[in-house]
């Protein structure tokens, strides 16, 4: 199987997607920080990103809407209650789409050029489907409409995103993997361990993380209980093996953004709250990291932040790395339009140097 | 590094250094200029001119101002603010400087703009030479200081002749009541004349600038 085209956003412009109306960012770097306030769309940037890079497939709604708290029932049509959830869920995914019964639509891609445009639709369409939704007849009933680019097009019924997908799609390569504040769970991060271990990327992971653990050997995943895999090391000097936890929740933290960024190859990284759970003394290192593979692996990164500290650990890093990281403030018009106010490398390390707020 | 000290008004005017603050701080005490933006005192001209972009981005910025020397050319020292503005996305940044002091209209997401360039906006100099204007007509001793410096021979003279106005505002000053007092107390105290027209010039261009409403017109040529 022969590795798919890297993806690089060089430009961005998102329309429809949650809390954007619309939002043009003209240059991007190969590591982009996202600050502002609460409301300001970062989240739903990084959302609108995943969608992008996974090219709208089943999966990439279902992720987003589970971790955003949505329980998917495995069989919404068979109650008008559980059906009405679900579609509420995916039309909130949509800017302004929150119980309404027109058609709404979401863009995210480049402004101009480079990769395809992806475009999604909710159409509310009749149906004659009496025998699988017999209660819907009068409203219709929604179907996402995606296309990614002008040859790629697929339409899928809402109820098709409760369905969990078939593992084979689960274990596919991603085409964005996303961190979630305070990192990702611990049973999630044996999958994507399982998917290097003994591969080049293994000792990447072990160097990264040998930042906060300087006596880490090696690393493994064990089950503790019955179902749920945990990360354990093995410490220079030490008999047993000694859980990640238990070092902190940095350790986990740094674990989930080096694995994620290795099983990012060719796609996105992203990182919602970045500062979460990290000391400040080791963001320096962590942005290190990030900014080396994200140029060695063909990453494009995206990570959100409130933190000062942050910012200027990202700055000192970008300084020392040729990669080439940008910082963007996120800031809600009056419209409803998303402003984002862009930095250089070069204007965030003057903010850090001469303390000029940029959050 | 700590945090940005949170910036409780939302205008800003920056400084070239501390006897700029100063002097800035008496004028607007004289003529109870409200306190309506902060002075910042920055490092030196170099530093002022090189990272001042950051500030034009600050979040929530309204109205930001410099205040810097001319030292050999303001015409030189402006156009260099002015690809600044330019590259930011202001539109119509005048090329020539003036007299009045330099107000542009800000833009969606940039605040209004000020520059004032040391001492008056036209020729050499640097905030001693504004200072210089401010000394009542007819002083003596500004007479005095000037004869004096004339008589140091060559060769015992340290400073070169671009500082020369510097020393001379320095000798006066050492001359007065309380001797030594730096240029922004000795406009509280009365040494130097707030009302010189020159001190008028410079506080009516910091009203218009964090005052007043700016009116559309103001800059356009």
């Amino acid at each position: 199987m022969s590795e798919p085209e890297p993806l690089y956003l060089s430009s961005l412009r998102v329309e429809g997607v949650r809390a954007i109306r619309s939002l043009e960012i003209r240059e991007l770097g190969r590591v982009n920080l996202f600050v502002g306030t609460n409301n300001a769309g970062k989240t739903s940037l990084l959302e609108a990103l995943r969608l992008f890079a996974a090219r709208g497939i089943p999966q990439a709604f279902r992720d987003v809407l589970l971790l955003r708290g949505v329980e998917l029932s495995p069989t919404p049509a068979a109650s008008l209650e559980e059906w009405g959830i679900l579609v509420e869920s995916v039309q909130s995914l949509f800017h302004g789409g929150f119980s309404r019964m027109d058609d709404l639509t979401m863009k995210v891609g480049p402004i101009s050029g480079g990769s395809p445009v992806l475009t999604v639709s909710l159409e509310w369409r009749r149906t004659n489907d009496l025998a699988r939704f017999p209660q819907k007849v009068s409203a219709g009933f929604p179907t996402l409409v995606v296309d990614y680019g002008n040859d790629d097009h697929r339409e899928m019924q809402v109820e098709d995103l409760a369905v969990p997908p078939h593992p084979y799609i689960e274990n596919q390569v991603p085409f964005a993997v996303f961190v979630p504040p305070f990192g990702i769970a611990e049973g999630r991060l044996g999958a994507l361990w399982d998917r290097i271990t003994l591969t080049e990327w293994e000792s990447q992971i072990l160097a990264a993380l040998r930042i906060i653990v300087p006596g880490l050997e090696g690393l493994s995943f064990i089950f503790e209980g019955n179902r749920r895999r945990v990360p354990v090391a093995k410490l220079k000097n030490a008999a047993q093996p000694v859980p990640l936890r238990s070092m902190g929740e940095g350790v986990n933290h740094l674990l989930s953004i080096a694995l994620a960024m290795v099983n990012a190859r060719g796609g996105f990284l992203l990182i919602d709250e970045f500062e979460n759970g990290l000391y400040h003394a080791v963001q320096n290192e962590i942005w290190d990291v990030i900014l080396d593979l994200a140029e060695r692996l063909d990453v494009q990164v995206f990570a959100s932040t409130h933190s000062w500290d942050c910012i200027v650990a990202f700055q000192d890093a970008a300084n020392r790395s040729p990669a080439v990281g940008m910082l963007y403030r996120l800031e809600r018009e009056e419209d409803g339009a998303i402003y984002a106010e862009t930095y250089t490398e070069e204007e965030v390390a003057i903010a850090a140097e001469q303390q000029i707020e940029v959050r | 590094m700590p945090p940005p000290r949170p910036r409780q008004l939302p205008r800003l005017l920056w400084v070239e250094g501390n006897d700029d603050s100063a002097v800035t701080q008496s004028l607007c005490e004289a003529y109870d200029v409200p306190e309506n933006f902060e002075v910042q005192a920055k490092s030196g001209v170099v530093e002022l001119l090189r990272t001042f972009v950051a500030e034009l981005k600050a979040p929530g910025m309204e109205r930001f101002g410099l205040v810097v020397d001319a030292n050999g050319d303001a015409q030189a020292r402006w156009e260099s603010i002015r690809r600044t503005l330019e590259a930011e996305g202001y539109a119509d940044v005048p090329k020539q400087l003036r007299s009045q002091g330099m107000i542009i209209p800000g833009t969606p997401h940039r605040p209004v703009f000020g520059a004032w360039i040391m001492p008056d906006n036209s020729g050499k100099g640097a905030v001693e030479d504004f200072a210089a204007k401010l000394i009542p007509h007819g002083d003596m001793l500004w007479n005095h200081a000037s004869d004096a410096i004339g008589r140091i021979p060559t060769a015992d003279r340290r400073f070169p002749e671009v500082r020369r106005s510097k020393a001379q505002i320095h000798t006066w000053l050492a001359w007065q009541e309380f001797p030594g007092s730096p240029m922004g107390q000795a406009i509280t105290k009365g040494d130097l004349d707030p009302k010189a027209p020159l001190a008028v010039a410079f506080v009516s261009w910091l009203r218009r600038l964090m005052v007043n409403n700016v009116p559309e017109t103001e800059t356009t040529p």
